[in-house]
């Protein structure tokens, strides 16, 4: 398990590839989910700050090209869901304070929001998971120590 | 029992762990060909999305491509458009691999592919354009860089457009995502009102020329139409078709002639039929194997001169010697690459065959007053095809290659990274080639990258090259060699902030038997020769700064090419004169007035080509463009204009074969012009 001093460049530059972003995460997130939860049907909450918000439509699309049932939601109207994918540029404090009551998986559709959250990605020559151990723990969850084995380690 | 339990508890876990590596393996895959993690991979390639795509209101590929650095766009006599990269210039192939999805369309007949050049903008997802040489990777053609064309795909929405501008040009595109069934369909047509220039006569004995025909009608037609489909057998199996349909007139006339009455037309249509399958064998070995068939057909038609060479009295298109081929060419091909990935490597090994050949080739020439006469003239009286001694082409000929294959890119860290690979490929009519590369990344932060690349690559002479038998320009020489290139680029990326970005790119290539046309004044004829040492070197610069709703961007490109031989014709090294613009300047600003609102604004110069003293050097070029796209209803709507100032811009063209061992034709400044202002609207509609 690798310590990852987290620096990452604004997604500004990485606005343009968001749409290749969210099919490596769509992919991804929804093994990690099943993985996680062991089941094979779960619901996938995608956490909008407000509507409409295009990406989270992009990913529900692709959620369900990976045969995942996805919902948008608000932070007003967190419906209960196996897991979140946060896609808000700044996430609220209230909204992430509601998530971490739910005690499920937060993921970061961007990378730099990782402090958010409890997993997103790290591009670099390889895709590897950006784990956020300080989340985990808030939201009080355990989480398969094989994504700790292959991630990398975020920390402020 | 319960041991029993624990044990397969453990297996299923294993299982379930395994699965997920295999995923995290896919997505970096995914990751690698989509190019988001660029900057951490050894390779430089420039590439382009939907966004910009979209938002700069390119209508076709080459109104993409001419804003990358390096990158000029130009068109020759005939009307065969042209990408120079890097200051190559080299009439009628462009020396590069050309893919749509993966899958290489770039015909073994002159190893060009200009008909997909006016490919629609609106059904590109992405362009990945590599002007780093990749034999080992991608075989023969990728001399020059590869092109690979990514078409929506079945993460895209449905989507239909229509593109229409005052130059007389129109086009419709269709993209249909049906699940487990894509297709894609275009046409488009376009015939700009514009002038061919006035030809002279030079006579190259008394050293005079004389005006041989003035300005006319240039004759521009271009349509295309293609279909692509794709059908998802299931996850791992999928079968692609895609035909490609161009129709040219011959613009600014034939062997620099302008265009007579009458004119006739080119047809070029290009298909494959492509088998995938791609299965992951282990977590950590995927298998894909692509296997199909390609077709190719060349068929057109020029109208030459008069029988009787006299332009001025004579101006009865009866009596114009006609002349033209029909070349048919298959190709079966099958490919297999397997890519063995760990936390360390990234091992691709490939095996490569394939069989090409010509068929059904035939020469015509005819003029339609001597009737059933043959002579000189009308070798072949009402069409007749001609076969044999008077082919275009020599008969019999086919192509094997055998290719393997081997790469490695060696992630020793987060931020060093190496690749070294090589290739044999075996033609069967030439000696084994070897290919290698070898390159790093060096990220000394996330701010400052550095990159080194060296790589040797090679291109086989095309069918034309070695076989072609025609009277006119195309005269090949069964005795070529072929062309090798050693290039080593440097990269630097340095980002000021999380906003402001610059690159530097420095490169310096030896093309080794350089395969070019040489003009003999004994023959009259240009023939295919490897000339001798081509030195490709140069540098780009760009910039780009990317805030919240805009974005800004400016490249500058210098190359300064030579060529290390001669063909000298009257005192005049012919190779002196390129006809390459040396300085190429590109710039846009973006501004997003929302989500709905952009406006795109461009421009692009590049510096004057030179040409000899007695000829007044060809202008500078500049364009400046823009495009407004905003969403009425549920349409998105493009209006904008290219080249606003309408500047008057010029391509380089060279003067002809030299006809009775005496006599050339030349256009009037060794020019041809490019389009003036253009308005347009675009009605764009997704669902």
């Amino acid at each position: 398990m690798k310590k990852f001093l987290f620096f990452i460049l604004s997604i500004t530059f990485l606005l343009a590839l968001s749409e290749d972003l969210m099919v490596i995460e769509s992919k991804l997130y929804s093994k990690i989910i099943k993985l996680h939860t062991q089941k094979e049907n779960v619901k996938i909450g995608i956490v909008c700050d407000k509507l409409p918000c295009e990406n989270a439509k992009k990913l529900e699309k692709f959620l369900k090209l990976n045969q995942i049932s996805a919902f948008i939601v608000t932070k007003d109207n967190l419906k209960n869901a196996d897991a979140y994918i946060l896609t808000a540029k700044n996430p609220s404090k209230e909204c992430i304070d509601a998530l971490l009551k739910k005690q499920k998986l937060i993921f970061a559709l961007y990378p730099e929001n990782i402090k958010y959250a409890m997993i997103s990605i790290y591009v670099g020559p390889k895709i590897k998971l950006l784990i956020n151990p300080k989340i985990i723990k808030k939201a009080n969850i355990r989480i398969n120590p094989i994504f700790f084995k292959v991630g990398k380690i975020y920390e402020e | 029992m319960k041991k029993f339990l624990v044990l397969m508890l453990f297996l299923l876990l294993n299982a379930a762990d395994d699965d997920f590596l295999k995923t995290l393996n896919e997505v970096s895959d995914i990751a690698t060909k989509t190019k988001v993690n660029i900057d951490k991979i050894p390779s430089n390639v420039d590439v382009i999305r939907r966004d910009f795509i979209l938002k700069s209101g390119a209508k076709t590929l080459l109104d993409v491509l001419k804003y990358l650095p390096g990158i000029e766009i130009s068109i020759s006599s005939s009307g065969k458009r042209e990408l120079i990269i890097r200051g190559n210039k080299s009439t009628y192939r462009d020396k590069i691999k050309f893919l749509i999805n993966g899958i290489d369309v770039t015909n073994n007949l002159y190893t060009n592919q200009f008909y997909y050049y006016n490919f629609p903008a609106a059904l590109i997802k992405r362009i990945e354009f590599t002007k780093t040489p990749d034999s080992v990777l991608y075989g023969g053609t990728a001399f020059l860089g590869v092109i690979n064309i990514i078409t929506l795909d079945e993460y895209s929405d449905n989507f239909a457009n229509f593109y229409v501008s005052n130059k007389d040009e129109y086009e419709g595109s269709l993209f249909l995502n049906m699940n487990k069934f894509l297709a894609d369909i275009h046409y488009s047509y376009s015939k700009p009102d514009i002038k061919a220039p006035k030809t002279y006569l030079v006579d190259l004995i008394n050293e005079t020329y004389s005006i041989y025909r003035n300005e006319t009608d240039a004759n521009p037609l271009e349509k295309n139409a293609g279909l692509g489909i794709k059908y998802k057998i299931n996850n791992e199996t999928s079968l692609s078709y895609r035909l490609q349909y161009y129709q040219k007139g011959n613009f600014f006339g034939i062997a620099k002639l302008t265009p007579l009455k009458d004119d006739k037309n080119v047809k070029l249509i290009h298909q494959y039929i492509n088998f995938n399958h791609t299965k992951y064998l282990t977590s950590e070995i995927k298998n894909e194997i692509n296997t199909g068939i390609k077709h190719y057909e060349w068929k057109g038609e020029f109208r030459n001169y008069p029988y009787d060479f006299n332009e001025t009295i004579d101006n009865n298109p009866a009596n114009d010697i006609i002349a033209g081929a029909d070349v048919k060419e298959i190709e079966y091909y099958f490919k297999n690459t397997l890519t063995y990935s760990t936390e360390k490597h990234n091992v691709t090994g490939l095996i490569e065959v394939k069989y090409a050949k010509p068929y059904d080739v035939y020469y015509l020439q005819y003029v339609e007053s001597m009737g059933n006469n043959q002579n000189a003239f009308n070798l072949g009286p009402n069409k007749k095809h001609l076969t044999g001694k008077y082919n275009a082409l020599k008969e019999g000929i086919s192509r094997k290659l055998l290719a393997l294959g081997l790469q490695d890119m060696y992630l020793i860290n987060d931020d060093f990274s190496l690749i070294y690979g090589a290739r044999v490929d075996k033609y069967n009519n030439f000696k084994p080639k070897y290919l290698y590369k070898l390159g790093g990344v060096y990220n000394f932060s996330e701010y400052t990258i550095f990159k080194l690349l060296y790589n040797r690559a090679y291109r086989i002479p095309s069918f034309i090259e070695l076989y072609a038998q025609s009277a006119s320009d195309f005269n090949g020489n069964k005795n070529l060699k072929p062309e090798t290139v050693d290039m080593v680029e440097s990269i630097l990326i340095k980002k000021l902030n999380e906003n402001n970005r610059f690159k530097i790119v420095y490169y310096y290539g030896k093309n080794r038997d350089y395969i070019g046309r040489e003009y003999s004044l004994t023959s009259g004829k240009k023939i295919y020769k490897n000339l001798g040492e081509y030195i490709i070197k140069g540098y780009e610069l760009s910039y780009e700064s990317v805030y919240e709703n805009n974005k800004f961007y400016i490249s500058y490109s210098h190359n300064n090419n030579r060529y290390n031989f001669k063909n000298i014709l009257k005192g005049v090294n012919m190779f002196d004169w390129p006809g390459v613009r040396e300085n190429l300047v590109k710039s846009y600003v973006m501004h997003n007035f929302s989500d709905n609102k952009t406006l795109f604004v461009s421009a692009l110069y590049g510096s004057k080509i030179d040409l000899p003293e007695y000829v007044n050097d060809i202008n500078s070029y500049f364009s400046l463009n823009a495009n407004y796209r905003f969403k009425y209803k549920n349409y998105y709507i493009n209006i904008g204009a290219d080249n606003i100032t309408n500047h008057k811009n010029y391509c380089f063209s060279d003067p002809s074969n030299i006809i009775f061992h005496r006599y050339l034709f030349a256009q009037d400044g060794g020019k041809i012009p490019k389009t003036g202002r253009k308005i347009y609207i675009n009605i764009e509609k997704s669902w």
